[in-house]
């Protein structure tokens, strides 16, 4: 039994738990504090970090994408660039955008 | 062998995108699509605005939609070689292609009903308009089935070379499942699961023609496999 | 060490399953990704809406489900590692406890629609309920495919445990890394579905 925790892929599942628990628990309303404005799309933007960084390691460790061809990896890697970095741009300025 | 007859019925697939995108979109003037929150006054002033060319547009898409009927055919007849003898796969292909063909016959034809007396009241115009749009775009089924049987068809080919690769099967159930928003529209005045919205309209509308890109050039090439084992017997 | 020996780094690049399953996860993970962006922006329209109505989506709910399905894919994770030995033993109990995350998934899942509509919410409450409802559903789809793939899992490694106990089978060399490569791609199939949620997860229920 001991020898299945030990696996990486046992070390991932673990950091990908705390990692959750961790976002669930800055999604929680003590985190974010009412009066500066800007202070809650910090911790959002970050909240969308970690999920990205979550869904790497999903590819890379449990998908196995870690020994996959490169084309495979870059094409993963670019999917989760392009739509973390959309996503965290719009939070920011989507209303500047809208307003094109 | 009918080589000439197969490709004849893959090129007119191809004329269906030509000749419905220059019907329904250049002539009569659905793309962009309307919205479904204008009101019926609005409706019946793209009616009555546009009448001549909607009239002579929807002729056009009418017809081409026909064409997908021989395009239909050709890819049952690809995916029979791999069936053998009881292939009901291609079976339920050809049904839902037929169906296929009525789904996008009947709405150009509920349209050019609205543009035949376009001064009648516009409250019945707008039911008209409803009516093709809502055939138009929500009825996803017969098309999801098709995708869905040809890619459950191409994971069944256990020939050493098969007929399509197996990537296009998995392409085929994707484009199904890409289908499926377009049923939402009926919940929808706006947004992006209206009728003219990105998720229920564009989306499917331009996976669907993308389909068809995508499909051709990987049919020609089934063909011609199948003409050189043939002459190989 | 043993266990060092068994568990073989490959050293030259593999394709994760077959490509056309990667043709159909990544074709999968461009929608999602475009259902992400159409959602942030369109919530930077009308952001008060989005935000009160997020109030009221339970958060526990979604982290607990963001739970079952990391401990589903480890378990398919172990699975797989296990169908790669040489007997295989433990395979089939991995699958099935990630076959019951996944019905834990849909428990919740059920229990969290149900409060939901008999408040009254529907899909046309108003837009951000719009997109729970939608993402979330199709997401639910998913993991309903999903299970019928780890049912698929989890025959093989029954088979596969059968033949390792019983020495007069012998798969040839071929077909099993052709079984391999189906089970690879089965289990990278439920990756993804865990992979949307953990983004969905913090972009419906978390970003304020």
């Amino acid at each position: 039994m001991m020898h299945q925790l030990l696996k990486p892929v046992s070390a991932t599942w673990l950091f990908l738990m705390l990692a959750t628990s961790l976002s669930w628990w800055l999604g929680q309303d003590q985190a974010f504090s009412s009066d500066i404005s800007s202070d809650y799309r910090i911790v959002s933007s970050g909240l969308m970090l970690i999920a990205f960084i979550k869904a790497r390691i999903v590819i890379r460790y449990f998908m196995e994408v870690r020994e996959a061809p490169l084309a495979l990896k870059l094409v993963c890697d670019t999917w989760l660039v392009l739509v973390c970095g959309a996503i965290i741009y719009l939070y920011w300025f989507g209303s500047a955008v809208s307003a094109i | 062998m009918n080589t000439k007859a197969q490709l004849f019925c893959a090129w007119c697939g191809v004329s269906f995108l030509i000749l419905f995108t220059l019907g329904w979109w250049f002539i009569a003037g659905y793309i962009p699509p309307m919205s479904p929150a204008m009101s019926a006054n609005e409706v019946a002033a793209f009616y009555q605005e546009n009448t001549g060319l909607i009239r002579l547009g929807i002729v056009i898409t009418m017809f081409s939609a026909a064409l997908s009927a021989p395009w239909v055919a050709v890819i049952a007849v690809q995916l029979k070689r791999i069936e053998g003898d009881f292939p009901a796969l291609t079976y339920a292909l050809l049904v839902a292609g037929a169906v296929g063909v009525v789904v996008l016959v009947v709405p150009p034809m509920v349209w050019t009903t609205a543009a035949f007396r376009p001064e009648r009241d516009p409250e019945l115009i707008m039911l008209l308009n409803d009516f093709g749009w809502l055939f138009f775009v929500m009825t996803f089924s017969p098309f999801f089935i098709q995708n869905l049987v040809i890619g459950l068809a191409i994971f069944s080919d256990k020939a050493s070379s098969p007929v399509f690769p197996r990537w296009v099967g998995y392409f085929n159930v994707w484009v199904a499942i890409l289908l499926i928003p377009g049923g939402l529209i009926t919940f929808f005045k706006i947004g992006p699961f209206a009728w003219d919205g990105i998720l229920a309209f564009w989306l499917p509308l331009l996976v669907f023609f993308g389909w068809f890109l995508v499909m051709f050039p990987l049919l020609l090439k089934a063909i011609k496999q199948q003409v050189l084992l043939v002459e190989s017997e | 060490m043993s266990e060092a020996s068994e568990y073989v780094k490959k050293t030259k690049p593999h394709v994760p399953g077959e490509v056309g399953i990667w043709v159909f996860i990544l074709g999968d993970m461009v929608i999602f990704g475009l259902f992400f962006i159409v959602f942030i922006y369109n919530r930077g329209l009308n952001s008060d809406v989005y935000f009160q109505s997020q109030a009221t989506l339970n958060q526990n709910y979604g982290a607990i489900n963001t739970l079952f399905l990391l401990a589903s894919s480890w378990f398919v994770a172990m699975g797989v590692d296990d169908m790669r030995r040489k007997v295989v033993r433990l395979a089939p109990l991995f699958f099935t406890l990630a076959m019951l995350c996944g019905l834990g998934f849909g428990v919740v899942k059920i229990i969290e629609y149900r409060e939901k509509i008999s408040a009254g919410i529907t899909l046309t409450t108003n837009d951000f309920y719009m997109y729970y409802y939608i993402f979330t559903g199709l997401h639910f789809l998913h993991v309903l495919i999903g299970m019928g793939v780890l049912v698929f899992l989890w025959l093989k490694a029954r088979a596969a445990v059968q033949r390792s106990a019983d020495t007069s089978i012998t798969k040839k060399e071929n077909e099993k890394e052709n079984e391999m490569m189906l089970i690879e791609s089965g289990a990278s199939y439920w990756h993804m579905v865990d992979l949307l949620w953990i983004v969905l997860f913090p972009l419906l229920y978390l970003m304020k």
